[in-house]
């Protein structure tokens, strides 16, 4: 048996699934103590179970996003080797740049200096820092410097324990990105460690033995040691399951748009056989960028719950929510209010709906159906401009090789997906709209938790190799070994796979999702090769959910 | 977040999987480093610089400005189109207002392919900021003024014969002297065509010149001149193969001298052109010109092998650079007069030339009779041999965009007449009046 919660802003969810099948869904208000929401939607989800059946327990947590957004996290400083480019930004946090310098072959063109490193560390305590996060440009080409300052700040400062280094958190090319992913990492394991602890021990309270499992941005898992280490990877990861109990619920066939609709925003997701998308660069972490691998989502502050209003004459819904739809007790009209008045909705109080929307309907001078009615287009509308731009954008993503510069990319979607409150009155609606076939799942309210239960553990790591330098390595699993000149892509890939077996993982789910090769030409003569292979992990499920119930509507013909 | 002053376009297309020739300098490897670094610095996040894939560049955009013998579509692959339609698309950014201005990092690069190409030479088969200028002239207007300053190291040849008799395009072009590297052209004597006379300018630079000599040429040739001639839109065919890291050439510009040259030249669209250091230059030029262009610090841009002794010129070439530069401002100055001298000769004039490829290795005899047109830039007749293909004589007739009805009807004359005329395997007419291009074989 698993167990999944996913805890929102509003809403903890939970839920247990044996043999194919959700056995048990619970809903809980969020309250403002962590722990607390997990372990009372434990006991209430095993209420008539023996807690000995449970074999997985997978929580998606608002922990980091929250611990950021508050600024609840501990003081981090930056020590960064910039060397020459761009001159990096040192104002948004506490930051000391030191000399030192990689070059894009990962030579080293210039040493650091150890009573540099030492006078940063020092400037960094001395204004209250307790934690550092170190980043070095290209340092995912040769890692050394970042270890070598890091070996100083430990032999120098023995209370400077929870230090991050950029490369082990990405092997991609991005600077910047890195630094704010560091930062951040370094800055959330004080309060990670306390909330895995009080987990633990309170599990073990309800008797559950079974292995646990922290969701991460990228839709798969982590278990708590690694948690530990790499707090932000967890960053997002409502959204993440979201996106994963799609999958779940429903067959993401071809290509196939998810659309959760909740209370404040509509979130967009996309999926091609099966596999939801990533944002190529990393997600947003409090508006930087950063290098954490996510799924690709795109919010529309549009959802059941925005505030429909009259701007200029014409209807203006969201991004604002002032409270929930005037049925159950809000103050304001929202699209759900709408909905409830054409009687597409039974929800809460009726009369409460028709009440917040007159005013509306007199100042443009309609009936309240007219209203209503205009107000689920325009929503509609809003969505479908928004599903326009991310195809665009989508199909110009930048490239760089003839060969995939002349290759068709279309984005065409074959079918919707659609979850969340909402979705079972204006799915129909915008699918006509987009001349779609669509699904809504059925356990559509506690997909998340469905998404969290089943999602399986990933893992990515990038192998570089350089034969003239003579050695590959990769970054993220601190390996670095010798190779001859005679080394190529596929004895690249052989060990790239190679380590993430090592990690625990079965060879045939492993794939190579990127692989490049350039020879190094100097006078006229090749003396060597460039390699980089990326092996993955891909997100995706562990058990799969019996499908019946799940209504599909195709799409009329015209 | 980081946000550029200026908005910048950024056409970046290294063409990972397309080579000359598996050890050629113009191969996979060329900007490898470059998009290792624009990836490392985080350039594409900054808010303001904005990256693009490139177009695609048509059959009718190579015709309005080559003659590809025996055709376009048989001669030119598409590695070629798309390095072109990296420019287009640069050009588009710029004049449909999306961006300040934009820069296309693209390969191969263009500026050694004439008006008339067999076959590929310094790299270049067809001119991509040529194709791009007579693109612009076509969909934006035939009356912009449009100056393209040329800083490869070597001479922009094939640019400056496209654009030798049209005083709309002014070409200046600093690169080291012709006598001690390829093309072996490039004299200040060059001046322009008889109807354009003073809008080609080139300044042969000596060995060894540094930031000194290239900011000396900018600050008292190139603005002055730009200045005059109040151009719509400026191009800098960006060219890094100055600096002093790079294998093919003996100059000595830093990344530092290229990123200042682009602040203050400002240019509305910038073109990579040459550039073989790939490691050691590549990286740092370009991003220089990325930050310049985009109005952010390039201060802190240092080549790895740089010292302060780069910057020393010798007082020596400090003078010969002067003395040019204050000649080609005297012809500058004096170019009406030029102009309506030769007017006044003939009625045509006939210009010889010899232009030998040394990447495909063929010579190419041309005879260029130019009309002394006093309504127009004239009408441009070249017969052209060359040597070895498997094709004879073929004769080329160009109407310019501001063409005048005499030298339009003239052109369709001589096309009528020639198409029956079979020492010519091949006759090609180009009236960029009315973008048509027709050909025929004997």
């Amino acid at each position: 048996m698993r167990l999944g919660i996913d805890i929102g802003g509003t809403h903890t969810d939970g839920v247990l699934i044996a043999d194919h099948k959700i056995i048990k869904t619970t809903k809980l208000t969020t309250n403002n103590n962590l722990s607390s929401n997990i372990l009372n939607t434990c006991e209430k989800l095993l209420r008539d179970q023996d807690p000995q059946n449970i074999k997985q327990v997978t929580l998606s947590t608002t922990l980091a996003t929250n611990t950021i957004i508050e600024n609840d996290y501990s003081p981090t400083g930056l020590i960064l080797i910039p060397g020459p480019g761009l001159k990096p930004d040192t104002k948004s946090f506490p930051t000391e740049t030191i000399s030192g310098y990689i070059n894009h072959r990962g030579q080293e063109m210039e040493k650091i200096k150890t009573q540099e490193v030492i006078k940063a560390a020092n400037n960094l305590i001395n204004s209250g820092v307790k934690t550092i996060a170190i980043c070095a440009k290209f340092s995912t080409r040769n890692p050394n410097q970042e270890l070598q300052v890091k070996k100083i700040i430990e032999d120098n400062f023995s209370n400077l324990t929870k230090i991050t280094l950029s490369h082990q958190l990405s092997a991609k090319l991005n600077f910047p990105r890195r630094k704010i992913t560091t930062y951040f990492n370094s800055a959330l394991i004080q309060s990670q460690q306390e909330f895995i602890a009080n987990i633990k021990s309170g599990l073990q309270n309800l008797n559950i033995s079974a292995p646990i499992f922290l969701l991460k941005a990228d839709g798969g898992t982590m278990n708590l040691k690694q948690a530990q280490k790499l707090p932000v990877e967890t960053i997002n990861s409502g959204p993440s399951a979201s996106i994963m109990g799609i999958l779940a619920l429903t067959e993401a066939k071809k290509t196939t748009l998810g659309i959760d609709i909740g209370g404040t925003t509509t979130d967009l997701s996309i999926f091609i056989d099966q596999e939801p998308l990533f944002k190529p660069k990393g997600i947003k972490i409090a508006n930087h960028n950063s290098s954490i691998r996510g799924l690709y989502t795109e919010s529309i502050g549009c959802g059941g719950d925005s505030l429909v209003q009259i701007e200029n004459n014409s209807l203006k819904i969201g991004p604002t929510r002032k409270g929930p739809a005037a049925a159950l007790g809000g103050n304001y009209p929202t699209p759900t209010d709408a909905l409830i008045v054409l009687d597409e909705m039974q929800l809460g109080n009726r009369k409460q709906s028709f009440n917040s929307l007159k005013p509306l309907a007199k100042e443009l001078n309609i009936s309240m159906e007219a209203l209503a009615k205009k107000i689920v287009t325009k929503f509609c509308k809003q969505i479908k401009r928004k599903i326009a731009e991310i195809t665009d954008k989508l199909k110009s993503q930048p490239v760089y090789t003839i060969n995939e510069l002349l290759t068709d990319y279309s984005l065409d979607f074959d079918q919707i997906v659609g979850i969340g409150g909402p979705a079972p009155a204006l799915i129909p609606k915008l699918s006509a709209e987009l001349d779609l076939s669509y699904t809504i799942p059925k356990h559509s309210k506690t997909a998340n938790a469905v998404g969290a239960a089943l999602a399986r553990k990933t893992k990515e790591c990038t192998l570089y190799a350089d034969t003239k330098e003579g050695y590959y390595h990769i970054p993220q699993l601190g390996v670095k070994e010798k190779v001859d000149p005679n080394f190529n892509l596929k004895k690249a890939k052989q060990i790239a796979i190679n380590n993430l077996k090592k990690e625990g993982f079965q060879q045939q789910k492993i794939e190579i999702t990127n692989q490049q090769s350039f020879n190094l030409v100097r006078g006229f003569y090749t003396t060597g090769k460039i390699l980089e292979v990326t092996a993955q992990i891909k997100p995706g499920l562990e058990a799969a959910i019996c499908k019946r119930g799940v209504k599909k509507y195709e799409k009329s013909k015209k | 977040m980081k946000r550029a002053k200026n908005k910048l376009g950024l056409i970046f297309f290294p063409a990972f999987d397309w080579s000359i020739s598996p050890t050629h300098p113009e191969r996979e490897e060329r900007l490898l480093y470059t998009k290792d670094q624009i990836e490392e610095e985080g350039i594409l996040d900054i808010a303001g610089i904005e990256e693009y894939n490139p177009n695609i560049a048509t059959v009718n955009d190579v015709n309005r400005t080559h003659f590809c013998v025996p055709s376009t579509e048989q001669l030119i692959t598409k590695p070629h189109f798309i390095s072109a339609g990296g420019a287009l698309k640069a050009a588009d950014l710029v004049m449909q207002n999306q961006v300040d201005s934009a820069f296309a990092i693209i390969r191969p690069p263009g500026h050694h392919a004439f008006k008339i190409t067999h076959g590929t030479r310094g790299f270049c088969t067809i001119n991509n900021e040529a194709v791009m200028v007579d693109y612009i002239r076509q969909k934006y207007g035939s009356d912009l003024k449009i100056a393209v300053v040329d800083t490869d190291a070597h001479h922009g040849d094939g640019t400056q014969d496209i654009f030798y008799h049209d005083p709309n395009v002014l070409h200046i072009c600093l690169h080291q002297d012709g006598r001690t590297l390829f093309p072996g052209t490039g004299f200040t004597k060059h001046l322009g065509g008889p109807t354009a006379k003073g809008y080609t300018l080139n300044l042969p630079l000596p060995p060894n010149t540094t930031d000194q000599g290239l900011h000396y040429a900018l600050d008292n040739l190139i603005s002055p001149v730009l200045n005059d001639f109040g151009p719509d839109l400026i191009i800098n065919s960006a060219g890094q193969d100055n600096h002093f890291s790079d294998p093919l050439t003996n100059m000595n510009i830093t990344a530092q001298g290229y990123a200042k040259l682009n602040d203050k030249l400002n240019p509305d669209l910038a073109i990579l052109q040459g550039g073989y250091a790939i490691e050691t230059s590549l990286p740092y030029t370009n991003l220089g010109i990325i930050l310049a262009m985009a109005g952010l610090d390039y201060s802190n841009i240092v080549e790895p092998d740089y010292g302060a002794e780069i910057k020393k010129q010798s007082p020596k070439i400090t003078e010969q650079i002067k003395r040019e530069v204050d000649f080609l401002i005297q012809q500058w100055q004096k170019r009406e007069q030029l102009i309506s001298k030769q007017l006044s000769t003939s009625e045509y004039q006939t210009i010889n030339k010899t232009i030998s490829y040394d990447t495909d290795r063929i010579t190419d005899q041309q005879e260029i009779k130019i009309k002394l047109c006093t309504s127009c830039s004239g009408l441009q007749i070249t017969k052209s041999t060359a040597n070895p293909v498997n094709y004879q004589q073929i004769k080329a007739i160009s109407i310019p965009f501001n063409s005048c009805k005499q030298c339009k009807q003239d052109g369709y004359d001589e096309y009528e007449k020639t198409k029956e005329n079979s020492s010519f395997d091949f006759c090609y007419l180009q009236d960029k009046s009315n973008d048509k291009f027709i050909s025929s074989k004997s």
